[in-house]
């Protein structure tokens, strides 16, 4: 009778390497495949979690390639292929897994006792693993290791992460909030747009993971909401402070949501109001984005904005004017804008957009007449709050001179 | 053999000229004896009707719900505009197909069987107009030699007459019913090269009609109290056809009264002045961004030169003389010059066995050079040196303004490990459009270059684009390191991808 050779159970083992200078963690297994992994096409997942305390969390990656297919979530998929193929009894250590640590991200920061999950998997029965766990399929799951892992971690933790964020969403609520009220009310479609947006960002959270129970979330973003409208509605938004605090919080990508979103809110009924316009200038000021930024802002209003509707005496701030410039500035300014809507006219499409464009054009005209106007007894009551006698321009081009000139005669 | 004619297709007048077998450009009078053709179509007693009488029908229809007529169509072209003409509904095109039609008849029957047709169009048309214009063309049943930008038109028509005194850089400030164009160019013996071009697509005489019709009913109704509605417009008294004959006098005189419903209405000249200021300031900004686009110093243009009926209006020489410091130039007819010009063009154009000996010397003589009139580059990734994110941009390759034919090139990489295609765009715009907003910048061709598997990011893609002679552009787009090649060609006449 041959003798029958004993099985042994897979194992992992880990060690710690420099790969390409990061620090990286391998998972090496030993051992024999089960019997019912025998002729199939198989696969590993390896998925991590935080087991520091009571609760269980998932680890996170910054890289695309070790995600899960819909969210964050860590995980190493690897077909045996690409580790040169299993045989049914492993006798020497191979490595399954290579675990660059600088795309960890823990739930909380400091030192974390981490856990690796190993799964080996068939593809035929191709198992659901969302946030580590499998949902799914569950027959797909032929042998489940477990071992722990000792990486250097230098993160702040996406719970920690969330948090913050959740805070920075509760200012561009506010400040969302006070664009909507600068008109003096919250209208129900403006309440609409601003809750809608709240309901993407508890979406967005709990794609990315951040620690929480469905509910727990679910509460931290109504009263995140519920709070934002108490305070408009007590009328204590203060508009700047908002934007200031912002400015230590807000990444890039959150001042491009905090305008997103006052965007959406001003131009829902196609009017806006002056104060919206100022708001809307302080967030490009603060925000400290390129110029470009409030250039962009301007051109998006214009699309989307009734034109017509904007009162002359709003126009200064629409047209991107700044009150301290000199009358060669502001001749240059208004000269540019022209040129590129004269231009845009062609290709903007039919419709509301042609006509507004149009009706830009001639909001230009009147303030290259209006406020380039080099007599200063005649200025513009506009004009005379903030800025004094305006300086008369040094050096000015022809174009200038001959403006001056032509209104020179026509007086 | 054939006779050779070019069109211009105006806003508020068309007009044909012939390039005749002396090689000399003349204009066609109808059967009337008139060169200038209302561009007005009606449906008079169940007969298309185009011209005056079309015209009169047109301003009976002012204000009226169910129309017989319609007019400026022009300024339509190239967009869905529909004009309901008693049971029928026309677009654009077909109502410009109208006039064209008229305009070739009469032109055959005085000139005989015509060769392929030049017709003109403002500078700043967009393709879409263009393309409209060509339709219109087409389905009026004349065959196209080519379109011409007005402007470009009336300078080979100045350069051609003569009476510029010296070679040197001239501005052509076009004027017209509906459009405004100003081409900077420079003129030697019959040479004209275009330096730069620029124009307002919706601003000309008929704004200053409509302005001069408010001004007589703000008098009018200041005077009696009484308020007029839109439907009480077409009243004789604030009839467009009689308020267009009150502005040319305006141009003559200071004042002028007209009767409204038994009322005498005064206006003067300060008082329509005033009230079509931002339409001339328009004209302002536009010429100066024309002068700075074009790095022309306005003070040493050698001269301007007219096109266009509007620029009869003293306002209109007033705004000239303080631009450039100089007077404009009355040396022919600004209601002709187009026409004539086109003749010219269309002259220049024809094949020389199908012209008479003293055709083909006139023809010879001349020469045209246009310039890009867009920006024209291509859609691609901005991924700021690898940080932060990757935006779509528009890379302009052949600038506007830049002296046609050109070839321009420029390098691009791959960014994505084992890319295998890129996505080949062909961008246009008027603006020098840095992100890629469809709402400003216009994909006129597509195609698509594979590359070999495989390969890291940062391959160099070499793009060139080639602008011809006939408005044809070659644009190539090259892998460096395998040498793979994706040819588009863009027929610009038409704005778009050639069928071929
Ligand atoms: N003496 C004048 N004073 C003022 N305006 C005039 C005078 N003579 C002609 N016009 C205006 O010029 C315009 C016609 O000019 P023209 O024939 O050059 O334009 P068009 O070719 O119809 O238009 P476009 O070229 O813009 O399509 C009309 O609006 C007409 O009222
Ligand atoms: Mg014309």
């Amino acid at each position: 009778m041959p003798v029958a050779r004993k099985k042994t159970p897979l194992k992992l083992r880990t060690s710690e390497i420099t790969l390409e200078n990061l620090p990286t963690t391998l998972i090496d297994i030993i051992g024999d495949l089960p019997q019912t992994a025998y002729n199939k096409e198989l696969e590993l997942s390896i998925s991590l979690f935080d087991c520091d305390d009571d609760e269980v969390h998932p680890i996170l990656s910054t890289e695309e390639l070790f995600q899960e297919d819909h969210s964050m979530v860590y995980e190493l998929r690897l077909s045996t292929d690409a580790i040169g193929g299993l045989k049914k009894k492993i006798t020497k250590w191979k490595t399954i897994g290579i675990i660059p640590q600088t795309v960890l991200v823990p739930p909380y920061g400091g030192e974390r006792k981490i856990k690796a999950i190993v799964r080996l998997v068939d593809i035929a029965y191709d198992p659901v693993i969302e946030k580590g766990q499998v949902v799914e399929n569950f027959e797909g799951v032929l042998w489940t290791g477990e071992i722990d892992l000792d990486p250097m971690i230098l993160d702040w933790g996406y719970v920690y992460i969330e948090k913050q964020k959740r805070r920075t969403q509760s200012i561009i609520l506010k400040v969302a909030m006070a664009v909507a009220m600068a008109d003096g009310s919250l209208s129900a479609l403006e309440r609409k747009i601003i809750k809608s947006r709240v309901h993407h960002w508890r979406d967005n959270a709990k794609n990315r993971c951040d620690g929480m129970t469905d509910q727990k979330r679910k509460t931290a973003y109504q009263g995140m909401m519920r709070r934002a409208v108490q305070r408009a509605r007590a009328k204590k938004l203060n508009m700047t402070a908002l934007i200031k605090s912002l400015r230590y919080m807000a990444s890039p990508h959150e001042w491009s949501d905090t305008l997103d979103l006052c965007l959406e809110v001003i131009t829902c009924n196609g009017i806006a109001d002056n104060n919206q316009f100022i708001a809307l200038n302080d967030i490009a000021h603060y925000s400290a984005l390129e110029p470009t930024v409030f250039e962009n802002i301007r051109d998006y209003l214009i699309m989307h904005l009734d034109i017509t509707k904007i009162v002359e005496s709003e126009s200064y701030e629409f047209l991107g004017l700044d009150r301290n410039w000199d009358l060669v500035t502001t001749r240059k300014h208004l000269r540019s804008e022209y040129k590129k809507w004269n231009s845009r006219l062609n290709t903007v499409p039919d419709g509301k957009s042609r006509d507004n464009t149009q009706a830009i054009l001639d909001m230009i005209g009147k303030a290259y007449k209006k406020y380039t106007q080099p007599n200063p007894v005649k200025k513009p009551v506009a004009l005379s709050k903030k800025t004094q006698p305006i300086p008369q321009p040094q050096s000015e081009s022809f174009f200038d001179q001959a403006q001056l000139k032509l209104f020179n005669d026509s007086e | 053999m054939s006779s050779v004619i070019g069109i211009d297709l105006g806003t508020t007048y068309s007009a044909v000229a012939q390039f005749d077998e002396f090689g000399r450009p003349v204009m066609i009078p109808d059967p009337e004896g008139k060169y200038l053709l209302p561009s007005c179509v009606a449906l008079i007693n169940d007969e298309w009707r185009v011209g005056v009488d079309a015209w009169g029908q047109w301003s009976a229809d002012y204000g009226i719900e169910d129309k017989s007529s319609a007019a400026r169509f022009k300024r339509e072209m190239g967009t869905s505009k529909q004009y309901p003409i008693g049971p029928h509904s026309l677009n654009p095109v077909e109502l410009s197909s109208h006039v064209l039609k008229n305009l070739a008849s009469y032109a055959e029957q005085a000139v005989g069987p015509l060769a392929p047709v030049v017709i003109t169009v403002p500078a700043n048309f967009s393709n879409e107009a263009r393309q409209a214009t060509i339709n219109a063309a087409e389905s009026a049943g004349l065959e196209l030699a080519n379109i011409i930008n007005e402007p470009t038109a009336a300078a080979m028509y100045y350069a051609y007459s003569g009476k510029l005194s010296q070679a040197g850089i001239y501005a052509v400030f076009d004027l017209g019913g509906g459009t405004f164009d100003i081409t900077i160019a420079e003129f030697d013996g019959k040479s004209v090269e275009v330096i730069w071009s620029d124009g307002i697509a919706r601003l000309g005489g008929v704004d200053f009609d409509e302005a001069l019709q408010t001004v007589v009913k703000e008098k009018y109704e200041g005077l009696t109290g009484e308020i007029v509605s839109e439907e009480h417009m077409n009243h004789e008294g604030f009839d467009l056809r009689r308020i267009q004959d009150l502005k040319h006098s305006l141009s003559r005189r200071e004042k002028v009264s007209v009767f409204v419903k038994g009322q005498v209405i005064e206006v003067t000249r300060e008082e329509f002045e005033a009230k079509i200021s931002n339409f001339v300031t328009q004209v302002y900004l536009c010429c100066e961004n024309a002068l700075e686009g074009g790095n022309v110093d306005p003070h040493r243009l050698d001269g301007v030169i007219l096109a266009g009926g509007s620029t009869r209006m003293p306002i209109i020489q007033q705004t000239v003389q303080h631009l450039f410091g100089q007077d404009p130039l009355s040396i022919a007819n600004v209601d002709e010059v187009v026409a004539l010009g086109a003749a010219l063009y269309a002259g220049h154009r024809s094949d020389t066995d199908v012209l008479t000996k003293l055709q083909q010397a006139s023809a010879a003589e001349m020469s045209v050079q246009d310039v890009a009139n867009k920006h024209f580059g291509t859609r691609a990734i901005d991924d700021n040196f690898g940080m932060g994110e990757r935006r779509l941009i528009n890379s302009i390759i052949i600038e506007k303004g830049t002296p046609i034919p050109c070839s321009m090139t420029e390098k691009y990489h791959t960014v994505a490990p084992n890319q295998t295609e890129i996505n080949c765009t062909i961008t246009e715009c008027d603006h020098e459009e840095e992100t890629f907003d469809p709402k400003f910048v216009r994909i006129i061709a597509e195609g698509s270059l594979e590359l070999p598997p495989g390969r890291p990011p940062g391959q160099e893609i070499q793009v060139t684009y080639k602008y011809d002679i006939n408005q044809i552009m070659h644009c190539y787009f090259e892998d460096t390191d395998s040498g793979k090649k994706k040819e588009i060609t863009v027929d610009l006449m038409k704005g778009g991808p050639r069928d071929d």
